[in-house]
């Protein structure tokens, strides 16, 4: 008995013991995670805390006030002005404070943006982020913007307009974060993560710059093409996706065209012109294509060309609806740029002036001047020219070497530390060789070659362009813009329109096949690029009208290679849908908002009558009967109501797939590899291209056919495509054919660019499609498409522009101003754009000198 | 005879007859109560209010220079004194709601959007994007760290109780 009450003492101190110790460690490892963070969880006691922490976003997002704020760097007082919408007006008295405050405008309304975007390009968003951002931050250092920055921030005279912009701008950048860290009210994202914006400087700007090159520029396309061309053989791969499109198109540079001599690059040593015979793609080849895919498909969306963008057009003269004065002197011009809709925007709003400056438009944050916009004599709109400028080599290598031009040669080595928030910093090599840095080694050894590494003195041309009065200057302005390459709409108050697809167009060796994977050994390099005065470009048309849709520029009469059919171009639905509503003049600021948000699918135009006189007289079910009819009186219209819009989207996919599918399959094309690129669908523009030429002008083609032999033609598949169609809608919609409204299978969404859910917009039922001027790209749910939509009218008496874009100046989702312009742009309603000389804002922000600069 | 016990005891016999003696008063029944534990106090309602109050106006301004490792303080604080576990942690539970609370309450008074901030907290924090969430979450951080503490406290200070 003794013994017992012993062992319960001794087990009751046990306890107490293990009680005290479980409390404490308890204790510790929740206090240590709180405090520190632990793995992914970020420090989540002093972000959370309720004065100090994320809270104190709050401030942010509160409505602004007039005041007068004290900004270091400054050389004299700037005058901020705010519509109620918060679109932005900045005065200033020289070209440095004017600069400084719209780098302290940005930064105050979109700090997170323009640190996300900066540590993309530079390969540190998984300081930020986290591992999950691993992937990103390595193809990216890879790729080598931070590198091309850095070259052409040393390339710039300092004392050059450029490069004083950009000083100025960061300086403003910079005022901002040294207030925001003296109130300790950072934006949400930091302080959730522990992790805060370093100094701006002139070479984050330049990422900035460069990341735009690669979200319009860089494609994998010539992987694709390696991985078709593996399983579908090299004749059938390029009779299906050829260089020149199959279908009819209208180009806005009909010829005739110049055949000058190229120009060589800087610096370039070109190899002698032999040049290796081909031997069609090696099993290595395929498989360096398929893991570089795989490496791309783990990029953050949006950051790899993926669909054509944008519409832009102009008219002049009597296609210009005039009176008085000016009559035959008017112009107008319209752009909607179509990227990914995000939220906040890619574009940030402004009206900047100083003496000799005053330009309105849209900026993008991180870069100073404007992209898009008018100033008081010319206005200017961009879309993506589309060109071929990422080539890519197989290179020959043996440890550290290359071998090149007969000879083999060291690789450059790099060498870069990536921090990774909450995990051990990674190490990353990185080689280099004549051609550009080794993307992968699995299978064949692969670099890339593409117009993001040239370095492009872009911020020099788009100043002059935003000071430019005429026609000569803005093309002069042009002359040295690289990249990434862009059709340059332009109109001016003097009545005359242009447009000049300012790039870099690289060549290659007649008997190389760029589209493809070429060989590194030197037979195949750049010999040159095209000359500035050949390329692609109009100034005022006789038709006194011109419009770019990212269709191919010029016929194919032009002398010199641009690109294929496949990703390169767009099928050219919008362009022609656009030139067939400029051909009702005269037009008006008014007509011109009516074709931005035009809903016409110009392929369904086509398509659908020959559709109508396969199934005459076919034998048909009741709902086939009912969608014949709904058909009948449709005329190609993608709108919200329309079932027609539904049946024939799904008619024409399961019309792609009808015919193309049977081969893929006989030829195993490794779709999974890279589903944008490979797989059957609408918008793989080439197999879009061919259907649509085959069905109205060669209804026998041999596609048409089955690889076992069977004989088909264009109206037997047709038919067999619609039963599919209405199968599969009676199945996912169910009920009457007239039921089956587009908006019911078709949204649009505008994603935060944090990832965050809850913080979008959408999805939301939407008309259009992506071959629709008003454009939904992304699938049934369309993550992009306008993202600025502007219509300038140009005379004598004055230019004036009215514009709107689906997001909000500011990013902090708390602000008034986060979302407020999207129902306008929705309801395809404009704002008139201010103007320094005219600003439209009540708030009013007065920068001045901080004491110490007095 | 009721009770031949009582035979010869003072006051046993009255007017000749045997008479039984009152009965004992019942003792006070004692509170369940260990032996070896220390007598604990309730303390007044008032009393426990009024710390309750002073806490939470401590962890309140403490949020406000970036303390947030208050409510583990204020629950050490509470494990150690006289109460019983019910009280001690009711105590700093209120106290982290009420003090915290009103430390995120306080931009709202001034026209800041605390609601939408809210939201968006618990939407970056990967929770579902209400504005109740990010309010719940950051209280439960004050609330574990109370808790937590007052086990701790308890914990070393068995012995003394």
């Amino acid at each position: 008995m003794h013994f017992g009450a012993g062992r319960r003492r001794r087990s009751r101190a046990l306890g107490r013991a293990a009680n005290i110790a479980a409390a404490a460690a308890v204790s510790a490892v929740l206090l240590g995670v709180l405090g520190f963070g632990y793995g992914g969880i970020p420090a989540l006691g002093p972000a959370l805390d309720p004065g100090r922490g994320v809270w104190t976003s709050a401030v942010a997002g509160e409505p602004i006030r007039s005041q007068t704020l004290s900004l270091p760097g400054l050389q004299d007082k700037v005058v901020v002005t705010f519509t109620k919408n918060g679109i932005a007006s900045i005065q200033a008295t020289t070209d440095h404070d004017m600069f400084l405050a719209l780098g302290y405008v940005h930064a105050r309304f979109r700090l997170t943006e323009m640190d996300e975007e900066r540590r993309l390009g530079e390969g540190r968003l998984a300081q930020l982020g986290g591992s999950s951002d691993l992937a990103s931050d390595k193809f990216e250092l890879r790729l080598g913007l931070l590198r091309t920055a850095q070259a052409e921030w040393a390339q710039m005279p300092k004392d050059g307009e450029a490069a004083q912009a950009l000083v100025a701008y960061a300086q403003g950048v910079n005022d901002d974060i040294a207030q925001v860290r003296a109130g300790g009210q950072w934006p949400a994202t930091f302080t959730l993560a522990g992790v805060y914006p370093a100094p701006w400087t002139p070479v984050d700007s330049l990422v900035i710059q460069g990341e735009l090159t690669q979200v319009l520029d860089l494609t994998a396309t010539p992987l694709d093409y390696a991985l078709l061309e593996r399983s579908l053989g090299a004749a059938r791969t390029m009779a299906w996706f050829p260089v020149i499109a199959a279908n009819a198109q209208t180009p806005y540079d009909p010829g005739p065209y110049r055949k000058l001599p190229l120009t060589p690059l800087p610096g370039e040593t070109v190899p002698g012109a032999s040049t290796t015979a081909r031997s069609g793609i090696t099993a290595a080849q395929a498989q360096a294509a398929g893991t570089l895919l795989a490496q791309l498909s783990q990029l953050p969306a949006g950051q790899l060309h993926t669909y054509p963008d944008s519409n832009a057009w102009a008219a002049n003269g009597p296609a210009v609806k005039g009176d008085g004065a000016d009559k035959d002197d008017r112009a107008l011009l319209a752009g909607d740029p179509h990227l990914p809709q995000t939220l906040p925007s890619i574009w940030y709003e402004v009206a900047m002036s100083a003496p000799g400056f005053d330009v309105a438009g849209v900026s993008v944050p991180g870069l100073p001047g404007v992209l898009i916009g008018h100033n008081d004599r010319i206005a200017w709109s961009l879309t993506d020219t589309q060109n071929q400028a990422t080539l890519f080599y197989d290179e020959r290598t043996r440890r550290n070497q290359y071998y090149w031009d007969g000879k083999w040669r060291p690789m450059q080595v790099l060498h870069y530390d990536i921090p990774v928030r909450g995990a051990a910093t990674v190490h990353l090599t990185v080689d280099l060789t004549v051609h550009g840095p080794i993307m992968t080694q699995a299978g064949q050894t692969t670099s890339v070659d593409w117009m993001g590494n040239v370095p492009s003195p872009d911020l020099q041309a788009m100043l002059t362009v935003n000071q430019s009065s005429d026609f000569a200057q803005f093309k002069a302005a042009l002359a040295n813009w690289h990249a990434p390459s862009q059709n340059f709409v332009y109109a001016d108050a003097a009545g005359n329109i242009g447009a000049i697809s300012a790039g870099y167009y690289p060549q290659v060796a007649a008997a190389c096949q760029p589209w493809l994977p070429m060989p590194g050994t030197g037979a195949c390099d750049i010999k040159g690029v095209i000359p500035y005065a050949a390329i692609p470009q109009v100034y005022d048309p006789p038709s006194h009208v011109l419009a770019t849709a990212n269709q191919r520029p010029v016929t194919a009469a032009y002398p010199y290679y641009i690109g294929t059919s496949a990703d390169f171009f767009d099928p050219g639905y919008r362009a022609a849908t656009i030139y067939a509503a400029l051909a009702s003049a005269p037009l008006t600021p008014a007509s011109f908002a009516a074709i931005q948000t035009s809903l016409t699918d110009q392929l369904a135009v086509r398509i659908v009558p020959k559709l109508l006189s396969a199934l005459a007289g076919a034998s048909l079910s009741y709902s086939e009967r009912s969608v014949v009819s709904l058909l009948r009186t449709w005329h190609g219209t993608m709108a919200t109501e329309s079932a027609a819009a539904t049946v024939w989207w799904t008619f024409w996919d399961d019309y792609l797939s009808a015919v193309f599918q049977p081969w893929w399959t006989h030829a195993k094309v490794r779709t999974g590899k890279d589903r944008a690129g490979l797989e059957i669908s609408v918008g793989q523009f080439s197999l879009d291209e061919d259907l649509e030429a085959w069905t109205l002008h060669d209804p026998a083609n041999p596609a048409f056919s089955l690889p076992s032999g069977k004989q088909r033609n264009a109206p037997q598949v047709m038919r067999q495509a619609l039963a599919t169609a209405v199968a599969h809608l009676e199945k996912t919609l169910g009920g009457a054919p007239a039921s089956w409204t587009w908006g019911r299978l078709h949204s649009r969404e505008f994603p935060a660019v944090s990832g965050a859910n809850g913080l979008g917009y959408g999805p939301r039922p939407a008309g259009g499609d992506l071959f629709t001027p008003d454009a939904a790209d992304g699938g049934l749910t369309a993550e992009a498409g306008p993202s600025w939509r502007m219509i300038v009218t140009l005379s004598r008496s004055g230019v004036s522009a009215e514009g709107v874009y689906p997001g909000g100046q500011s990013e902090n989702p708390a602000s008034p101003w986060y979302d407020n312009l999207i129902s306008l742009w929705w309801n395809g309603q404009y704002l008139p754009v201010p103007t320094p000389a005219r600003p439209a804002g009540l708030l009013k922000w007065t920068l001045t000198r901080a004491a110490r600069d007095a | 005879m009721n009770d031949p016990r009582r035979l010869g005891r003072k006051g046993a016999y009255r007017l000749g007859e045997l008479k039984s003696a009152a009965k004992p008063a019942p003792r006070a029944r004692a509170r369940h109560q260990p032996s070896f534990g220390a007598r604990r106090s309730r303390g007044s309602p008032t009393g426990w209010l009024a710390v309750c109050a002073a806490t939470a106006a401590l962890l309140g301004l403490g949020a406000a220079f970036g303390l947030w490792f208050l409510p583990f303080v204020a629950g050490i604080l509470a494990g150690v004194a006289p109460w019983r576990l019910r009280s001690a942690l009711g105590l700093v539970v209120l106290a982290v709601c009420a003090g915290w609370g009103a430390a995120l309450a306080w931009p709202a008074l001034s026209g800041a959007p605390a609601g939408a901030t809210a939201r968006t907290v618990a939407a970056l924090a990967g929770l579902p994007p209400h504005a109740g969430v990010g309010v719940a979450a950051t209280l439960l951080i004050g609330v574990l760290q109370a808790a937590v503490a007052v086990w701790l406290a308890r914990a070393l200070t068995y012995r003394l109780r």
